[in-house]
């Protein structure tokens, strides 16, 4: 269970979010959608404290990020990038981590499994594809086998059979009962994987709750989506 | 915090960059101290050493992204930065000695690991392995040398001491910065 | 101006791969400076190597003074040159950024992705590539040398009175070679390396108290004509023990230069086909 609760952010003078709040709960795909900087990545950095909000909680199980004590085991992240240094092998970078939280080292061959890269463990991260990087960085976000999956942009740099087994995964998750939180500016994509909605725009949220909900009369979420952010939907 | 110090030993340790400025200092120092320089082989260990501190600290930095990966599997991180620092002494450490067993003077060994710190904490504080590389050993071998012979009424603070403030300073920066 | 119209003009226009790429050499020289004057460390070589001398002239005026006046230097002249010597670190650090921000990576998302794939795509020939690069790199530290050796030189007639002769323009011309030849000798030893981090590890060492070059001279005197040290000849009269003539020092370390450029751009060619 994800709980953001007014969560306010300003760097110089520029509003990224103002007092966000939303809840991702347990069993449930909730699709995090907005424009390219809206704040979607903000807000999932203020809720993995890699930022710092001026105002408002962001809490994962009623705890923040950074007061967990193996946070590799409640929240499992995928952000931009792989996260491995290019001259280390996947395997190598897979083990530090699982190291830095008490994680058996039989885990990091499970998840290599798991991502489908068991076969290139031993390859440098600097030689893998843009699709082998995003199995890699998702690789280490299951190390922990957490309750909770972050995922930004999960399907980017995904082949069609790669966006298909992530969409699989993802209910999959979330039919085990773990709270899973993806953004993406991609409509057609959430409306097939998403159970619960947000939108957000200019850092406000304009819509929250579940899919039928966010669509209401509009014939599609895009329609939707576009309706609520129409402002900038136009400029295009 | 013994976990958050494995995972890093095991970071350093498998950092192919890493094996080879460590065989580097050592083939240098064992090269150079027959041709007899005038302060004796620990410079050149010396130079070795502070390039292995500031690669250490700041591949973190070069692109992938790690440094978000780091702090996504320890997120407290006055902690990390103190367990890289355990870490670094730990797996650099024996390389500072036995680097200072060849140059002949096993005694330097402890200020050798001050600057291994103190390159490790300026690449943290410029997340720039290449401008990190320039910094430290231009002041180093050009500023400090430079101060001492054409002014020596400056009083240069003791090494620890200097250290320990840059490496201060560098854990604050470490805190608060964006990656 | 998107195809080469302008390039027939300026005698350059070349028949690329597959037919369709023309350019002259003008617009790869200047968008190499327009990529190397966008990079924050280029700016800091930039600058170190404009202030450094004329600040060392300062802080160290009293020491050269006394030195001067004891009897130290054997020929006073150098006083006023030597100060020059800590402004090369801004050549080095241009003569690196040149080329080691190339393989820095450009994402996040794939980290093999280097700035060198953007640049191949856009100037896909490796000869003329290196060489714009070099011309840009050339260009912009015989500006920062010819600038730095001015101000330097006035600076310690004025602080040093005349303790010092009068600077030759030979001479001073000599140091802006100097500086030239060692930044693409850090440019060369770049493409060999590929590496910054080495390439600065080595040079800076070498231009201090701790030069593994000098160290050599003291085993063997042909030592002295490395290529680092060799070109110092040039306008100092007093290096180490060994005496080069200043023509015999440039002609060394040009050919050390060139030799190392070709190799490097041979082994660039190799690993970028």
């Amino acid at each position: 269970m994800i709980t953001i609760e007014g969560v306010s952010r300003v760097r110089g003078r520029a509003r990224i979010l103002h007092e966000v709040s939303f809840e991702a709960r347990a069993g449930r795909v909730t699709g995090f959608l907005g424009p390219n900087g809206a704040g979607k990545t903000s807000t999932l950095r203020v809720l993995l404290g890699l930022d710092r909000a001026q105002g408002g909680r962001a809490l994962i199980d009623g705890r923040r990020y950074v007061d967990l004590d193996r946070p590799l085991t409640v929240a499992g992240a995928l952000l931009d990038g792989s996260g491995a240094h290019r001259a280390r092998t996947a395997r190598a970078h897979l083990r530090w981590m699982a190291a830095s939280n008490g994680l058996p080292k039989r885990r990091v061959d499970e998840v290599l499994e798991l991502v489908g890269l068991a076969g290139e463990a031993g390859k440098r991260a600097g030689r893998y594809s843009l699709g082998m990087s995003r199995r890699l960085g998702l690789a280490a976000a299951l190390l922990g086998d957490p309750p909770v999956l972050i995922l930004d942009e999960p399907v980017n740099g995904l082949d069609p059979a790669g966006i298909r087994w992530m969409r699989a995964f993802l209910r999959d998750s979330a039919a085990e009962g773990r709270t899973v939180l993806l953004s993406s500016h991609l409509m057609g994509e959430l409306a097939e994987t998403a159970d619960d909605v947000v939108i957000i725009d200019h850092g406000v949220v304009k819509a929250d709750g579940t899919l039928a909900e966010v669509v209401g009369s509009h014939a599609t979420l895009e329609d939707a989506f576009l309706a609520r952010t129409a402002g900038e939907g136009a400029s295009w | 915090m013994i976990t958050a110090t494995r995972a890093e030993v095991i970071k350093l340790a498998t950092l192919p960059s890493l094996k080879v400025t460590a065989a580097l200092t050592w083939a240098v120092t064992i090269l150079l101290r027959p041709a007899g320089p005038e302060r004796g082989a620990v410079p050149y260990a010396q130079i070795g050493v502070l390039v292995l501190g500031v690669l250490a600290a700041g591949h973190e930095y070069q692109g992938g992204g790690q440094i978000r990966a780091a702090l996504l599997a320890v997120p407290r991180r006055p902690l990390l930065a103190v367990a890289k620092a355990v870490a670094l002494l730990a797996a650099a450490g024996p390389v500072a000695l036995v680097a200072a067993l060849l140059a002949g003077e096993p005694g330097a060994t402890g200020g050798l690991l001050l600057d291994l710190l103190l390159a490790a904490s300026v690449a943290t504080i410029m997340r720039n392995p290449v401008g990190a590389t320039a910094a430290v050993l231009t002041a180093y071998e050009i500023v400090l040398p430079l101060v001492r012979a054409r002014l020596p009424e400056v009083a240069l603070p003791p090494a620890p001491v200097a250290v320990a403030a840059v490496a201060v300073i560098a854990t604050v920066i470490f805190s608060r910065q964006t990656v | 101006m998107v195809n080469g119209h302008g390039a027939a003009g300026r005698g350059g226009a070349v028949q690329g791969r597959g037919g369709a790429v023309r350019g002259s050499w003008g617009w790869p020289v200047r968008a190499e400076l327009r990529k190397l004057l966008s990079l924050p460390t280029a700016w800091v070589g930039l600058v170190l190597g404009l202030v450094a001398a004329p600040l060392l002239v300062f802080v160290s005026a009293g020491g050269t003074r006394k030195a001067i006046e004891e009897g130290f230097h054997a020929d006073p002249s150098d006083a006023a040159f030597q100060p020059l010597g800590i402004g090369l670190l801004g050549a080095l650090i241009l003569g690196v950024v040149v080329l080691s921000s190339e393989y820095t990576s450009t994402g996040e998302d794939a980290p093999g992705a280097r700035q060198l794939q953007a640049t191949l795509a856009a100037m896909p020939r490796r000869g003329r590539l290196l060489v714009a690069k070099g011309v840009a790199l050339s260009l912009l530290v015989a500006a920062q040398g010819a600038i730095t050796s001015v101000v330097t030189l006035t600076l310690s007639r004025m602080v040093l009175g005349d303790l010092v002769p009068a600077a030759s323009p030979g001479r001073a011309a000599a140091v802006v070679l100097y500086w030239v030849l060692l930044g693409l000798l850090a440019y060369a030893l770049t493409l060999i390396f590929r590496s910054g981090v080495v390439t600065l590890t080595v040079l800076i060492v070498n231009s201090s108290v701790v030069s593994v070059s000098y160290l050599l001279t003291k085993v063997t005197p042909l030592a002295a004509y490395l290529p680092d040290i060799v070109g110092a000849h040039m306008f100092l009269h007093q290096v180490g023990d060994v005496h080069i003539a200043p023509v015999t020092a440039g002609v060394v370390m040009t050919a050390w230069v060139a030799a190392l450029l070709i190799l490097g751009g041979w082994m660039f060619r190799r690993r970028e086909p």
